[in-house]
């Protein structure tokens, strides 16, 4: 079996739509779920995730709020929000501080999810290869710095 | 009348000239019996009281010759004497000498014949000793035909002395007699008659002016009766004190009379008070003239009495002028009556200064005089009667005017004001149409309203209810696909096993390839996964039935009728319904050991619905997303009621709140959040059940609200 490239992490207060998720997408990704804020905050300290998706009702700390450490933490991991409470509000919160990429209601399409998931997969890659690339850069940078230095001193 | 007095006059004339002559003697013929023989008198006023008949009898020169007609010696107190000579040419052996006066107090007659000596007869005022028995001194003369006679009168009176002497046949002065009674006798009766008419007029009239009337009348009448000597013949037939001072007496009295009649009869203390006042006067003079007759001093009592009367009459006089006046007609009545009685009064004393003659008119003019005063008094009586009833008659008509303007104003009043009712009767129906058709209006408004709430509580609902299933429904939909995978992936894993079963390679082959399979799908995980789903599907499905039931026992919302239900349950169907919402608050349930009561149970639920709703925006008000927001519901039953009190920590009420939370429309929340009508049909629900609802709040720390149904609606 190929090994699954994309990580996801699923955040919600319900035992059942952890299970369901992960049911319905382990073939394809590799899975991770959390039943709290707090686990995932620990999952996305020792793995690498891509995605992730999270409700926003949950009673110790909503999915913006946990949107919001993750930013602090990785800002590269694509953020989806998946919330059937349509609330103004938490949309607009979650736009503006939690800076999610797209917004889903429950229940899901397994279509959209899926699509969803690779296109912030691709995000990812993106950002990443641009740090990456950044990051390449700045070496070279250095390299050519240190280079220069040492022709001027030579 | 100027005739008759110039008639007089000129008899005046011829009586002096033929006083110029010597006392002459009169001739007593059958013919000339009767005339007054006044003039042929001579008369002498003994102021010593000494002189006796015997001693004058030939002292002819004392004696002066009248010059009246009737011999007048004033007041006095002394002895008088009249004397005259008379020859007897008649047919008759005696001539009768009348005195016409009575109120002569003693006479003594003294006759001498021409021959021999003197025969005195005295007679006093009684009639004892009289020769013939009338209140007139009479003397029957015995003087033989042809004989003179010489008689001397001694006279004395405390009134008045008056003389008025004539010689008559016994015929004549029975004649005489008779003719005097008979006219007093209609003298006095016209009196009486005036007297009891009046007095019976008073008695059924109580009109006070007839009383006085009939006083001033009746004293009148004694008067003029002691005059004429009747008083003296019949009643007072001893010379007493009374008999000697009954004029004098009854005049006073009759002064005194007058006076009141006047005062009463014309009013003279309003219309003429100066007038009045000199009448009290005379009354005053009047009693004190009475004072006097019974002290003794009789001669000044009887000249007061006189002066009194003179002035009274003068002033009565006037006085009736000044009211007559003014136009009142009891007064002109009252003039004329008095008017006539002056006027006879005069007559009677003119008489005597020889301004009229002796005749019967003038000697009797004071009572026709008085008699005709009273019965026109007694016509001005009835008359003011009359007139009283003309003024009450016009006073009742002028009433009668006044109440037919009044009530013909009324009418009009009537009228204008009714018209004024109709027109306000009109404006107020059509006020009151107005204010029905606002009234509906509301109706329509408030029953609008109701609808409305109960839509937004509907939509709250619906949207709880949505809310609720929407995730239940997710594991189930969610489940299916893996499900299948992992499904199709077992029966896959079945025919792989079935072609082997029925292949030829070895068993440990078979085994191999079998265990192969099972990592390959990872088997131990599919089985755990397989579990998993089948479990979420199932409890997606019975959370939905439970949301459906639940919403079957809250939605009992247009029920009407009183069932009996437990309260737990309903709040528990509240608490699921809005689970999603309780989700990230503490929910704490204190369900007591409540009874099923009968009550609204679709209706007590939308309470709960609304009250949990409002403490869960308070605690979000209040904590936001963030934790610790906590909803406590209890439940106990105490005495006769059923508590259900739900508290929470949110951000509590202020008291202005706490007041005002039941009125229609009353919120606190923005514009589109609530309708502000939960509350108040809380209340009204609450009061169908006969129940009660009380707010306890803290601002900042939280609220609890406290329902208590009774046990035992019916």
């Amino acid at each position: 079996m190929a090994t699954k490239e994309i990580s996801v992490l699923y955040v919600d207060d319900e035992e059942n739509n952890l299970v369901s998720f992960k049911a319905t997408f382990r073939l394809k990704y590799n899975v991770f779920t959390a039943i709290s804020g707090e686990k995932a905050l620990e999952i996305i300290a020792d793995n690498e995730i891509h995605v992730i998706i999270t409700d926003q009702r949950m009673p110790t700390m909503t999915g913006v709020e946990f949107l919001e450490k993750v930013i602090e933490k990785d800002g590269d991991i694509t953020r989806i929000l998946l919330t059937g409470f349509a609330d103004m509000s938490a949309v607009v919160d979650a736009i503006n501080k939690g800076k999610i990429f797209h917004y889903l209601t429950k229940p899901w399409v397994e279509e959209e999810l899926d699509l969803t998931i690779q296109k912030g997969y691709e995000i990812y890659q993106e950002k990443k290869k641009i740090t990456q690339m950044n990051d390449k850069l700045a070496l070279s940078n250095a390299q050519l710095e240190f280079l220069l230095r040492q022709k001027l001193l030579s | 009348m100027r005739h008759i007095y110039k008639l007089f006059l000129f008899t005046l004339l011829l009586t002096t000239a033929s006083l110029l002559q010597a006392q002459p003697v009169i001739r007593f013929t059958d013919s000339t019996a009767g005339s007054y023989i006044g003039t042929s008198v001579s008369m002498l006023q003994d102021s010593t009281n000494q002189l006796t008949a015997a001693g004058l009898q030939h002292a002819d020169h004392l004696f002066l010759p009248n010059k009246k007609e009737v011999p007048d010696f004033g007041v006095t107190a002394n002895n008088n004497w009249v004397r005259f000579r008379v020859v007897n040419l008649s047919q008759q052996d005696h001539i009768i000498l009348s005195l016409t006066y009575p109120p002569i107090d003693q006479v003594a007659c003294y006759m001498s014949l021409s021959g021999s000596g003197q025969a005195a007869q005295e007679s006093t005022m009684a009639a004892l000793n009289r020769d013939i028995t009338h209140q007139y001194p009479l003397f029957k003369l015995h003087v033989p035909k042809g004989d003179t006679a010489t008689c001397l009168l001694r006279l004395k009176s405390n009134k008045q002395l008056i003389v008025p002497m004539s010689l008559e046949t016994e015929q004549g002065i029975i004649r005489e007699l008779t003719l005097t009674d008979a006219f007093s006798g209609l003298y006095i009766g016209i009196m009486i008659v005036m007297i009891l008419y009046n007095l019976f007029i008073y008695f059924s009239v109580k009109d006070k002016q007839y009383l006085y009337y009939v006083n001033y009348i009746f004293w009148v009448a004694l008067v003029q009766a002691a005059l004429l000597g009747y008083i003296q013949r019949f009643l007072l037939t001893e010379d007493t004190w009374l008999s000697r001072n009954i004029f004098t007496l009854s005049g006073a009295l009759s002064g005194i009379g007058a006076v009141l009649f006047v005062k009463y009869f014309l009013n003279t203390k309003s219309y003429t008070p100066k007038s009045n006042f000199v009448l009290n006067v005379i009354i005053a003079a009047d009693l004190l003239a009475i004072l006097l007759l019974f002290t003794g001093y009789a001669l000044v009592s009887y000249q007061i009495v006189n002066i009194v009367a003179a002035l009274g009459a003068v002033t009565i006089f006037i006085t009736a002028i000044q009211i007559h006046k003014r136009n009142r007609k009891p007064a002109s009545f009252f003039l004329l009556a008095w008017n006539i009685f002056l006027f006879s009064v005069l007559v009677f004393v003119l008489k005597d200064f020889d301004v009229f003659p002796y005749n019967f008119f003038t000697v009797h003019s004071v009572q026709i005089g008085s008699a005709i005063e009273a019965i026109l008094l007694s016509f001005a009586l009835a008359d003011r009667i009359n007139i009283l009833k003309k003024e009450k008659d016009e006073s009742r008509q002028a009433a009668l005017q006044v109440a037919r303007e009044n009530s013909r104003i009324i009418k009009e009043q009537n009228v204008i004001l009714e018209s004024k009712v109709r027109t306000r009767t009109e404006e107020l129906l059509q006020k009151n149409e107005t204010i029905n058709n606002t009234l509906n209006d509301l109706k329509q408004t408030q029953s609008q309203l109701v609808e409305y709430e109960k839509m937004a509580s509907l939509g709250q609902l619906t949207a709880g209810i949505a809310h609720e299933i929407n995730n239940p429904i997710n594991f189930v939909a969610s489940n299916i696909a893996p499900l299948k995978r992992d499904v199709d992936v077992l029966l896959d894993f079945i025919n792989r096993l079935e072609t082997l079963n029925f292949s030829d390679i070895p068993e440990s082959d078979k085994r191999e390839e079998i265990n192969l399979f099972k990592e390959e799908q990872d088997f131990d995980y599919l089985k755990m996964e397989i579990g998993h789903l089948l479990k979420g599907i199932t409890e997606g499905a019975s959370r939905t039935a439970e949301i459906i039931k639940s919403l079957r026992i809250f939605s009992r919302l247009d029920e009407d009728d009183l069932k009996p239900a437990d309260l737990n349950e309903g709040l528990e169907s509240t608490v699921v319904i809005l689970n999603s919402s309780l989700v990230h608050l503490r929910v704490i349930k204190q369900y007591g050991n409540i009874p099923v009561i009968n009550c609204y149970p679709g209706k007590l639920n939308q309470i709960f619905l609304n009250i949990i709703s409002n403490a869960i925006y308070a605690i979000n008000e209040k904590f936001g997303t963030g934790p610790g927001g906590m909803v406590t519901l209890t439940t106990y039953k105490q005495e006769q009621y059923v508590y259900v009190v739900i508290e929470d920590n949110g951000t509590g009420m202020t008291e202005e709140t706490q007041k005002k939370i039941f009125e229609p429309f009353y919120t606190t929340k923005d514009v589109g959040q609530g309708t502000g009508l939960g509350m108040s049909i809380a209340f009204n629900i609450i009061l169908k059940h006969n129940g009660h609802i009380q707010v306890r709040s803290e601002i900042g720390k939280g609220s609890s609200f406290t329902i208590q149904i009774p046990d035992n609606l019916n």
